[in-house]
This record gives structure tokens, C-alpha cells and sequence, in this order.
């Protein structure tokens, strides 16, 4: 006689109660669930609209375009943070006293930064206003965007930076590396060509600013890393930091909060006029990660109009009175769009546009390998889709993309997770 | 329906039962678990696909580095859905108690032995490539000269996407006797190798800089990965070999050409010699 027990685990699963039970189970399962699911949903969804309400904020109408212009316009003109010109001058001051010092000692301090800031703008704001360190002549390659012909990349940076000088030492200032290449088999020569002047020409300090990823790519195929020894970072900024940088332009303006507190709350300390405005800018470094560029465009994207009641909504509609100039500005709790649906050509195309800051069409169709009218039709979307921003290019030359910098921090999550080389910035 | 009736009375005598009622093993059969069994019939169908399609419709829209890790899955689910059924139908139609089991899988043994020996050999395989893993969903690779994507796994066989969008079948069994080359194993890249011919006279020290600024500046190609040039000497001339990964194995063909494309135009402008081969005439 066979022991049942010594089968005990098929014979559970076969058991013929196990068959002539699980229906009537399943059946009541479905039918305690049909019972609780109406009252249950009723509830999940108030709990959820409720939370919905309290992190989305107000909902607020745009404020005018042409107000939103001329805050951009205010926003691009602010100098550079304090604390970032002031760390550039001490970074670079004890690698030039370290590069005097010692014959051995590196001769290039790279400065790196997210590719949405514009570190070009920082060299200039932290350097012109500072006296010459060490007496070094300062020796600025003077390009505001990359050639429009990439061939003559090599020879204009020798004319421009590479010539032979007179002073015995000097510094030379490539504000943005970014400049001096393009994704091509001939458009990394200017890389190799500066290269080889950092190793040879010890007369000479290198001071270069960089984004992350173009750095990180340009380390990977040139080996650039293990030229320049010095390596800084442009640090985030706190909320404070934040909030003192865009003071000038948010004085222009008579702002209001849009996201009252609840209850009584305590007076935050002196660098805060009020809890709101402390919340406000905790949230903006948050969403931003410190970076102005994000944190600007977050804050402009915050701010709006209260939306009129709808009785008034509908006489304004038949008056076509248009905006009233009165007014108030609310802001509304900040915080970045999510991406648009994305192909992966737009993966290619946007990974390119962020590795080389900014860029002309032609460039990048040369960076793509794709032609010029595929590529346009794919630019255009992408600024619909408001991922990309054009720039008029500099005196007459042709206009130049780059991705729209509240976009960045999602993006760069995004292509991470598509298995790009993304910098960590 | 003969030998499980013959098992069963050997069974019994053998454990000293009385053969009472050999067709116990079949227990009651109503209209109602008629039903119930083709509704678990088409209910298991359905959800085999259902899943199977919603997995694969996820596993394209995630991130690519989640998407090999989903399709993967789609086996294992599949095999959990059968296995689920497939308990609940034996114990809709059939009683088994221990000695029924041991006369049903008895009978199983001796039918499956000779009647579908290929059929069992290609499912048992399947389930042991479950485990040992030498493929999964979504790998690329190559059996019995067959290469391609695999886009299902079957409870028999495989079916691969081939470059030119052929499907092809093939058998779990061929696990047992061909070689199985797989090209990514179960991640989305995979090395590409592209041959270049030069002239013996041709300047190997700018052709080996410039394949690798090919493949530095290529869109697709994934820098986290070795890029490597390799040189061969021909009797006919210089073959040079450029091996890289794109970031997705599915960008294979589109890489290839790319890296083909540019390379040559640069060959072309640095006017690099190709080899002259001799003309062979035949009839």
C-alpha cells in the first residue's frame, strides 16, 4: 500500500476538493470585490485628487508672452552666482601657484559644468572682472560658437591661441571646449591638435571649460582626462544661493504667492522674508539640482496669473477685452515638464545637441550622418514639442539648437536609461 | 486507454487493493466541468497571449536597458500559465489518488516514448533551456546556421526574426546536438565586426587611426565598450577588422552600414588603396 502522505505535494494540487472548491472561491472573491470596489474607488480617488491638488498647486492662466520675454532677457544678463565666480578664482589660483612652483606639475585646469549653463559666461564674468593672477598675460581664444566650417577648426585655433607669444608665461582661456570639435572622423583633429600644445608648450597655464558629457566623451576618445590633472566642478546652488541670484529680476516684479501655508507656521530665520518664500525655494532647488539655468526656467514656468471666475471668464469672452494689466502675478509650486514622447532618432538627434552645447543644423546633420532635410523636419517637431530652443547664430551665421534647459534634468535620466554616455553632472 | 487500464490493475495487485472499479481514475465527467474545462481551455489560451502580447508591448516601451530583462520574463509566464491550466483540467477530469498517479504518468511514459519522442525531447529541452539559459527572448543568435532575433520561446520551439524578416522555427532539441552562438546573452549589445580590404601598399598607420575615429564618432556606438582594430595579411591584400558594439544590437545592420559609409568616404578623400584582384575568367 503506497503511503498518500509520501505524494503529499502533487496530491494537494490534484486533490478533487482543491477542483470543486477554487470556483465557488473564485466566485466569491469576485463578488466581495464588485461589492467593495464602487465605495473603495470612490474613496481612492478623492484621497488622490485631494494629494493630486496639494502638490500640483493652483492652476494658473500664462502670464503675457511679451513679459515672459523680457524676464528670459533679464534672467540671461544676470552675472554669474558669487560663490561659483569666487570658487573659479581659488581653484585656478592654487593650480597656477602649484603649475609656478613645480616643473612637473599640471599645466591645465579643466572647469566642468552641466551642459544647460553656459560656462563660457562664467569664465568671462569670474575673469574680466579679476586682476591678472601672477602676473600671467591672459590669452582668450576668441570665439563666441564653433566655426561654421569645421574643417578650419585646426587652423583658426592656431592663428588664434597656438601662435608662439612673447611673454614668457601666459594663461590661455578656452571658455568652451565644446567649440573646438564635432562628432566627425575629421572633427576631433582641433582635440588632438590642443593636446599635443598642453603637453609641449609648458610656458603656458590651460584654463578650459567644459560640459560634463562633452568631457566625458572627449576623455573617452582622446584621452583628454589624463592630459589635464585639474579637474572642478561648477558646485550646485542652495536655496539661498538661489534665491540671491535671481533677487534683481524677481524685485522687477510684484509677485505673490500662489500656494498659501497651512495654519500658522513659524517665521523662518532672516534670510527669508516669509515660510512661503523658503518653501518656494527649497522646492526650486530641488527640482533643479542646484542648477541655475533649470532653476530659472523652472521659476519663469511657475509663475501665472490667477485664471478670472468663470462668470467673468465667459463677459470677457464676449468683450475680447484681452489681459488686464492689474493684474497679480502668483507663483505656483515649481516643478519640471515631463518629456514628450520620443523616438530614437530624437534620442540620437538630442544627445548630440546636448554633447555639443549648441549647434548649427548643418553640423549636426554632419554629426547625425543623416541628411539635411530628414534632419530638419525632426528639429521642427522638436522645438513644437518645446525640447529644443533656436538661437539666433552670431552675426549672420546660421542659427544655432540647443535643448531647453527644463527639459535637462529628465532628459538626461531618460538617455541615461537608453544606455547613452551621459555625464555625471 | 488499454495500457492505463492493465497499469492500474497491476498497481492494485501489486499494493494488494482490489481491482473494484478501474475506471475510478476518471472521476465524475457532467455537462458542467465540460464547460468549466473548455472555459479554463480558452481562458488559458487567451491569457497566454494576453500576457505575452502586453509584456511584449511593455518590454518596447521601457528604457532599453529594462527591455530584454521584460521579454525574458514571457517564458517563464508562459510555462505559469500552462502549468496552472494544466493542474486544474487533470483535476477536473480526473481522481487521482497516489496509485493513479503512478499509473497515469506510467501510461504518459510508454505514449510519449513512442509517439512523440521528437515532441517530448523539444519540450524537455525547453524547459532545461530555462534554466541553463543558453537563449533567451530577445538574444540574438545563431543555431544551425539560422541567425536572428529571438522574438518567442515556445513550449517546443524558438522562433527567431531573421535579418531579412523571415521567422524561423527551431526546435528546442537542437540544444542537444548544434552549437548555440549567442551573440548578446541578454544584453542589448552586441559586438560588430566589419571587414575592410586594402592594397599591400596601402599606409596601415592612417587606416588603423581613422577606423577608430569611424567608430568614436558614430551615433550608435556604445564608447562604454572596447572598440578594437585588428590587421590580417591576405595573399590578395590587407584585411583590416573593426570591432564595436552599437548600444542597441538591434542598430547591427544600420551600424554596420554606417561605419561602412563614413570610413569609405574617408578612405576615398585620402585616395587609400583598395586591392586589384585578377580577373578569373570562366565559361
Amino acid at each position: 500500500m503506497i503511503d498518500d502522505c509520501q505524494l503529499s505535494f502533487p496530491c494537494l494540487l490534484v486533490n478533487s476538493r482543491f477542483t470543486k472548491l477554487l470556483p465557488m472561491a473564485i466566485a466569491q472573491i469576485f463578488q466581495q470585490f464588485g461589492a467593495w470596489f464602487p465605495s473603495a474607488h470612490q474613496k481612492i480617488k478623492a484621497q488622490a485628487d485631494e494629494l493630486g491638488d496639494k502638490f500640483k498647486g493652483i492652476e494658473l492662466d500664462p502670464i503675457p508672452p511679451q513679459n515672459l520675454l523680457r524676464l528670459k532677457q533679464a534672467v540671461a544678463d544676470l552675472k554669474t552666482p558669487s560663490p561659483h565666480q569666487e570658487l573659479l578664482r581659488a581653484q585656478l589660483s592654487q593650480a597656477i601657484n602649484s603649475w609656478s612652483e613645480g616643473a612637473e606639475c599640471d599645466n591645465a585646469m579643466v572647469v566642468l559644468a552641466s551642459p544647460v549653463e553656459a560656462i563660457s559666461t562664467v569664465f568671462w564674468d569670474t575673469l574680466s572682472s579679476s586682476e591678472p593672477m601672477d602676473g600671467l598675460t591672459r590669452q582668450w581664444l576668441p570665439w563666441s560658437e564653433r566655426p561654421g566650417n569645421h574643417t578650419i577648426i585646426i587652423s583658426q585655433l592656431e592663428e588664434s591661441i597656438l601662435q608662439p607669444t612673447q611673454e614668457e608665461r601666459s594663461l590661455v582661456v578656452i571658455p568652451d571646449l565644446s567649440w573646438c570639435f564635432l562628432r566627425c572622423v575629421d572633427g576631433l583633429l582641433g582635440i588632438e591638435r590642443l593636446a599635443d600644445a598642453i603637453f609641449s608648450d609648458r610656458s603656458r597655464f590651460w584654463l578650459i571649460g567644459c560640459n560634463h558629457w562633452s568631457w566625458l566623451y572627449l576623455d573617452r576618445v582622446c584621452q583628454l582626462g589624463n592630459l589635464v590633472g585639474v579637474k572642478t566642478s561648477i558646485p550646485p546652488l542652495s536655496a539661498i544661493e538661489l534665491k540671491e541670484w535671481l533677487t534683481p529680476v524677481w524685485e522687477t516684479v510684484d509677485l505673490q504667492w500662489g500656494e498659501k501655508s497651512e495654519g500658522e507656521e513659524e517665521k523662518p530665520d532672516d534670510n527669508w522674508c516669509c515660510s512661503e518664500e523658503k518653501r518656494y525655494f527649497e522646492q526650486l532647488e530641488d527640482v533643479s539640482e542646484g542648477n541655475r539655468a533649470i532653476a530659472a526656467d523652472a521659476w519663469l514656468n511657475s509663475l501665472g496669473i490667477s485664471p478670472p471666475p468663470e462668470e467673468e471668464e465667459e463677459e470677457e469672452g464676449e468683450n475680447q477685452t484681452g489681459e488686464n494689466p492689474d493684474q497679480p502675478w502668483l507663483v505656483d509650486r515649481p516643478s519640471i515638464p515631463e518629456l514628450p514622447s520620443l523616438t530614437k532618432s530624437d534620442r540620437f538627434l538630442l544627445f548630440s545637441l546636448i554633447l555639443h552645447g549648441s549647434i548649427s543644423l548643418p553640423h549636426l546633420c554632419m554629426t547625425l550622418g543623416e541628411g539635411e532635410s530628414a534632419t530638419q523636419t525632426q528639429v521642427q517637431k522638436l522645438i513644437r514639442d518645446g525640447l529644443i530652443v533656436r538661437r539666433p547664430g552670431n552675426s549672420g551665421a546660421a542659427p544655432r539648437f540647443t535643448i531647453n534647459g527644463i527639459y535637462y534634468p529628465r532628459l538626461k535620466r531618460y538617455l541615461d536609461n537608453n544606455k547613452f554616455m551621459v555625464g555625471e553632472d | 486507454m488499454l495500457i492505463d487500464i492493465w497499469l492500474y490493475q497491476l498497481l492494485a495487485e501489486t499494493n494488494g487493493e482490489a481491482t473494484t472499479n478501474p475506471n475510478q481514475i476518471w472521476a465524475d465527467i457532467t455537462f458542467g466541468k465540460i464547460v468549466l474545462g473548455v472555459v479554463i481551455f480558452m481562458l488559458t489560451y487567451g491569457g497566454v497571449i494576453v500576457t505575452e502580447k502586453s509584456l511584449y508591448w511593455f518590454s518596447e516601451q521601457v528604457p532599453l536597458r529594462f527591455r530584454l530583462l521584460i521579454k525574458e520574463s514571457v517564458p517563464f509566464w508562459r510555462a505559469f500559465i500552462f502549468g496552472l491550466a494544466g493542474v486544474i483540467l487533470i483535476n477536473l477530469f480526473l481522481d487521482l489518488s497516489s496509485t493513479n498517479l503512478l499509473a497515469i504518468t506510467g501510461t504518459a511514459a510508454v505514449a510519449v516514448g513512442f509517439a512523440f519522442k521528437d515532441y517530448a525531447s523539444s519540450v524537455i529541452s525547453g524547459m532545461i533551456a530555462l534554466f541553463e539559459r543558453p537563449y533567451q527572448v530577445g538574444d540574438r543568435v545563431t543555431i544551425d546556421g539560422q541567425y536572428g532575433e529571438i522574438i518567442s520561446y515556445g513550449l517546443r520551439a524558438i522562433q527567431l526574426q531573421s535579418p531579412d524578416d523571415d521567422i524561423v522555427t527551431i526546435p528546442h532539441n537542437k540544444m542537444w546536438t548544434e552549437p548555440i552562438i549567442n551573440a548578446n546573452k541578454g544584453e542589448v549589445e552586441a559586438q560588430t565586426a566589419v571587414d575592410f580590404y586594402f592594397a599591400h601598399d596601402a599606409d596601415i598607420d592612417r587606416i588603423i587611426p581613422i577606423l577608430y575615429r569611424v567608430a568614436q564618432t558614430s551615433k550608435y556606438t556604445q564608447l562604454n565598450l572596447p572598440i578594437v582594430v585588428v590587421v590580417n595579411e591576405k595573399p590578395w591584400g590587407t584585411l583590416v577588422k573593426l570591432r564595436c558594439y552599437p548600444m542597441d544590437v538591434r542598430d547591427e545592420f544600420i551600424f554596420k552600414t554606417d561605419l561602412i559609409r563614413r570610413a569609405k568616404k574617408t578612405f576615398g578623400e585620402l585616395g587609400i588603396p583598395y586591392p586589384v584582384l585578377p580577373a578569373i575568367i570562366t565559361d
